[in-house]
């Protein structure tokens, strides 16, 4: 049913595209993708195990992700002389742009890295391979990942992708200025009132143009850790799982740490980029951010004064919490692409990206820490000294952590970006508190009960 | 305003009549236009067409589209706040950033017109910002510059003026990008360039020798033999602001913050496309742009026959 | 022509050149940015650097996994000349069919070319990704070069239309009397007359082609087809480490070309058009 209906609309996208008579030479067929294969890749596909097989693999990351990941996949290609991997990586500009329309036209690369907010999205409108049959035939091997990642990779409890490094969240800051102002370093179970009263304390000794904390108000990731801290869900069952009173909390606690002084104007916080060279603890301008723990390389690097220490720091606490608040995150995962002529050999590459010891001594902890144990256990003696707190502090959170929450529902997106407009709604004072926090419940609502 | 370049012989006073006569040149036209009609017909009906029928479905991108009919209007119009916030930030766009765009392009290509020493070089130096268009290095450094604590603001303190951060601020944000667009006035200026260099040389040393001061000059020789130009400039403007995208996508990181102040009609079609899966609602709002830029430039050909003067006879 | 003289004059110099360093100042400043380090691109407010790296050119030149910034300068110069020609010469045959012929549908044709520019072309890139692809064009250049032979950048037969309406009917009229068809009107009158358009159109093309980020993105998946805006986005990443180095200094070198293209047009420009003769 679903599919004749399916066959259906793309007949009537592809007669539009056609109507013309001349765009297409051969007969265009309305059966969809299934006809979109390439047709080398078609023919290896039905004969036996050695003709040639051609995947191709996408990914954003930087130089040092291309370097890394093309190495591993080289080895892969020797191990396997049958399969050559085509690399299609870019920079994270249009990523998302360029997949989703891949995936419209049937043409979407075998293996794509993919983020935690898009995963929902494209693994329930069918455009992610189900793993769950390759785990079954051991082709591709989870034993020895953490469950919480398993959980974080399936949807409606099919697994869609798998975790490619370990992230968990935390508050980065600049010790050397805490060893400056003689303020004392955070310790693991500090609380949001802590948190208020140091940035205060360091935005009041350093003066004008300083700043303790920046506004974190607008990110919706560190809102949900006071959720979860409240004992309650950002989503529960396609429905927003946080209440007004969450709200409340939340964007009152900010709102008196910009009174104090003690986090950023709100013209500072809408002017930051994501890039850590904008923030303001790079700039030298601020103590403390919230950052992911895979970002403390870039921090470093792009430190203005490369002497300063950077350290991280458990996200603080709720005075009287019901349960701890943080989890771990994937930072990226690897998924199959669902119309794949090869899913088999995705699989293969999949297992061999994440368990391969000698892949992973390739690929290091530049995508986070590796989400199979033995596979950390092995690395750890070859870490650099920053890489060496990452690892621990992920140890920390691991052991304070429950689970993370099943993956965004549908419709995160937008209200993701509702929720940082609606901060600065707040922030620069444009109508009411509790009146903002209303719209921007009903709005989530409706975006939620639409996106289903 | 007068059409009759001053002393200057009228050429243009070619009678309408004339071409009344001609035969139809069907196939000639056949002929020259083939390349433009297989490109209209192959590649731009059918995507056009297709987003015509996607804004009626509820299209994902990721799944197919399903029948949905007028409900994508409907929600634009009864239910989305958003969309109302970014057609107002884009009329103020449009509204503010043409006029000033142009007079501007126009003011600096008449300057550089006239002889002034190393014209190739000022005109490549003032071209340079729309060279940069929208890339990374553009939105850092605006930033940088219009910033709280940004160069222009020490210019500003230097002089005694304490001002507020122009790109962060929700009250001036949008200015920022009006300034962005003016600064990157060079194509307006290229063109307006190329028109000025079709005037010759010869209709002002015949009104000079007539006595016309340099306004004289400029109401009735410039102005009218620019006039298909500046028609063509102002035209053009008005489709590509209400479109504008590249700009208030780079200030703004993609968000079309602080509060919303600079989330243009296409960042946020762009938006509702792309980030938020809904492909379909994006059509319908892309075809509610059509509609609207449609009625603007119908508004301003229908005036242009007032004020557009052709050398062809206003054939 | 009169040149005005003494006190104007000078205002006006000190104005050109003031404009022309507030132009000028964002390629100083990449051009700075190109010889720091890292760290000190964001932080440091004057353009010239305290400290200066040269590793920013040798990083970006060798661009990624063997394909150097000398394959993504040649594959964009490729494209951006076959856009050029394509556009000049198609764009100008239906310019001059709209401003010039006397043909049935005239009117509903330019409607049409003008309506293909006002719809945003995010909701138009899907269906025409699956054409391309249904072609069998995808991680070709045919979709960034085909179009523009066909014309359908109407931008510019709109701005071809404009200029050849300026040029005054009796000269193509004299011709068809002395027994010239239309394609020697269009050959030896139209287009000699029209040449600041096609060299506005020459430039244009060319550096919007150059720039243009997304379809090249979105057409070209092989690196080693990458152009220079995708390889200049190569070196950025969002959440991991960015190298804003080797960034700004491959984009300071791809600036070049730009530069060269339009100081050969302009010249044309100055020259292009001595009307004197013509006219009248």
């Amino acid at each position: 049913m679903n599919s004749r209906k399916r066959k259906a609309a793309l007949g009537l996208i592809a007669s539009a595209l056609v109507f013309s008579g001349c765009a297409s030479g051969g007969g265009t067929t309305a059966s969809g993708g299934a006809a979109e294969k390439k047709p080398d890749a078609a023919a290896a596909s039905s004969g036996g195990g050695d003709k040639k097989i051609e995947l191709r693999m996408t990914w954003w990351g930087s130089q040092t992700r291309h370097d890394l990941t093309t190495k591993a996949l080289k080895l892969f290609e020797q191990k396997h002389p049958n399969i050559t991997i085509k690399a299609e990586y870019s920079g994270w500009d249009g990523y998302f742009d360029k997949l989703s329309t891949q995936v419209a036209g049937s043409n979407a690369p075998d293996l794509i890295q993919m983020d935690y907010a898009f995963l929902t999205e494209y693994a329930k409108r069918g455009a992610l391979l189900d793993l769950g049959p390759y785990v079954q035939s051991k082709d591709l091997r989870t034993e020895d990942h953490d469950k919480s990642m398993i959980k974080a990779g399936s949807v409606d409890n099919k697994l869609y992708a798998i975790t490619m490094g370990v992230n968990a969240p935390g508050i980065i800051y600049n010790a050397s200025v805490f060893k400056e102002l003689g303020i004392e370093e955070p310790k693991e179970n500090w609380t949001w009132n802590d948190l208020a009263d140091i940035a205060t304390k360091i935005s009041k000794a350093k003066g004008k143009g300083y700043y303790g904390m920046v506004d974190g108000s607008g990110t919706t990731n560190i809102f949900e850790i006071m959720v979860r801290q409240n004992d309650r869900t950002l989503f529960k069952d396609g429905k927003l799982g946080a209440t007004k009173e969450d709200f409340q909390q939340w964007f009152k606690l900010w709102d008196d740490l910009r009174k104090s002084g003690g986090a950023t104007t709100p013209e500072m916080t809408a002017t930051m980029t994501n890039a850590q060279e904008t923030r303001p603890i790079a700039l030298g301008t601020g103590a403390m951010d919230f950052t992911w723990s895979n970002q403390m390389l870039a921090f470093k690097n792009a430190m203005k004064n490369k002497n300063d220490e950077l350290k991280i720091q458990v996200i603080p606490h709720g005075a009287g919490e019901k349960k701890s608040g943080e989890y771990l995150k994937p930072s990226q995962f690897i998924s199959g692409y669902a119309k794949t002529a090869h899913p088999k050999e995705v699989a293969m590459v999949i297992d061999f990206l994440i368990n391969d010891p000698e892949a992973t001594a390739i690929l290091g902890a530049e995508r986070g820490v590796p989400v199979n144990s033995k596979i950390r256990d092995q690395l750890k003696s070859s870490l650099s000294d920053l890489d060496k707190m990452v690892f621990g502090f992920i140890d920390t959170v691991s052991k304070n952590s429950s689970d993370i929450d099943p993956p965004y529902p549908q419709g995160y997106a937008e209200i993701d970006k509702n929720f940082k407009s609606s901060s600065e709604q707040i922030a620069f004072g444009q109508g009411k508190m509790d009146a903002v926090i209303d719209q921007f419940m009903t709005g989530s609502s409706q975006i939620l009960s639409k996106a289903k | 305003m007068s059409a009759q370049p001053g002393t200057v012989a009228g050429a243009q006073a070619v009678p309408a009549k004339k071409t009344k006569v001609r035969h139809k040149q069907n196939g000639a036209a056949l002929f020259f236009l083939t390349p433009w009609l297989i490109g209209l017909v192959c590649l731009t009906l059918g995507p056009m067409a297709a987003s015509l029928y996607f804004s009626f479905t509820d299209y994902s991108i990721l799944s197919s589209p399903r029948w949905a009919g007028f409900a994508n209007y409907v929600t634009m119009f009864t239910e989305d706040k958003l969309f109302l916030v970014s057609m107002k930030v884009t009329f103020l766009y449009v509204f503010v950033s043409v006029p000033l765009k142009l007079i501007f392009a126009l003011a600096v290509a008449m300057l550089l017109d006239k002889g002034i020493r190393g014209l190739g070089f000022y005109r490549t130096i003032y071209y340079i910002p729309s060279l940069l268009g929208g890339s990374v290095a553009i939105s850092m450094l605006w930033r940088k510059m219009l910033g709280g604590d940004g160069l222009v603001n020490h210019a500003l303190a230097f002089i005694g003026i304490e001002a507020p951060d122009w790109v962060g601020n929700p009250k001036y944000a949008l200015y920022s990008l009006v300034l962005l667009s003016v600064w990157q006035f060079g194509s307006s200026m290229i063109i307006f360039l190329a028109g000025l260099k079709q005037i010759p040389a010869d209709y002002y040393e015949a009104s000079s020798v007539d006595g016309a001061g340099k306004a004289r000059q400029f109401f009735n020789i410039t102005l009218p033999i620019l006039s298909p130009v500046i028609f063509f400039n102002l035209v053009m403007q008005i489709i590509t602001s209400f479109q504008s995208f590249t700009q208030s996508f780079i200030i703004s990181n993609g968000t079309g913050g602080p509060v919303n102040s600079t989330l243009m009609y296409s960042l946020y079609l762009y938006k509702k496309g792309f980030a938020f899966f809904q492909m379909g609602y994006a059509s319908a709002m892309a075809w509610v742009l059509v509609i609207l830029i449609g009625l603007f430039t119908l508004l301003v050909f229908r005036t242009s026959k007032s004020w557009v003067h052709y050398e062809d006879g206003g054939k | 022509m009169t040149y005005a003289t003494g006190k104007t004059e000078w205002l006006r110099h000190s104005f050109v050149i003031l404009l022309a360093f507030i132009m000028l100042y964002p390629v100083l400043w990449m051009l700075g940015s190109s010889f720091k380090p890292a760290n000190m691109i964001f932080s440091e407010v004057w353009i010239w650097p305290s400290e200066w790296v040269f590793s920013n050119y040798a990083k970006g030149w060798a661009g990624t996994q063997g394909n150097t910034f000398a394959l993504f300068l040649k594959n964009s110069a490729l494209i951006s000349i076959g856009a050029v020609i394509g556009n000049v010469v198609s764009c100008s045959m239906a310019a001059y069919a709209f401003a010039r012929l006397d043909f049935r549908f005239r009117a509903i044709g330019f409607g049409l070319m003008l309506m293909t520019l006002m719809l945003p072309h995010h909701v138009t890139l899907i269906p025409q990704y699956i054409l391309f692809h249904k072609l069998g064009w995808i991680n070709t250049y045919y979709p960034l070069i085909v179009p523009k032979w066909l014309a359908t950048d109407a931008f510019f037969v709109f701005l071809i239309v404009q200029f050849i309406r300026g040029v005054p009917r009796d000269l193509d009229e004299a011709a068809t009397i002395d027994g010239c068809g239309p394609i020697r009107i269009y050959t030896s009158i139209i287009m000699p007359l029209a040449l600041p358009a096609l060299i506005t159109t020459t430039i244009f093309t060319f550096l919007w082609t150059w720039d243009d980020f997304f379809s090249q993105l979105l057409y070209l998946s092989e690196v080693s087809k990458y152009t220079v805006p995708l390889g200049l986005r190569l070196f950025l990443d969002s959440s991991s480490q960015s190298d804003w180095g080797p960034m700004f200094a491959m984009s300071v070198l791809s600036l070049v070309p730009c530069f060269v293209i339009f100081i050969i047009c302009q010249k044309y420009f100055v020259q292009g058009i001595a009307t004197s003769g013509i006219k009248g």
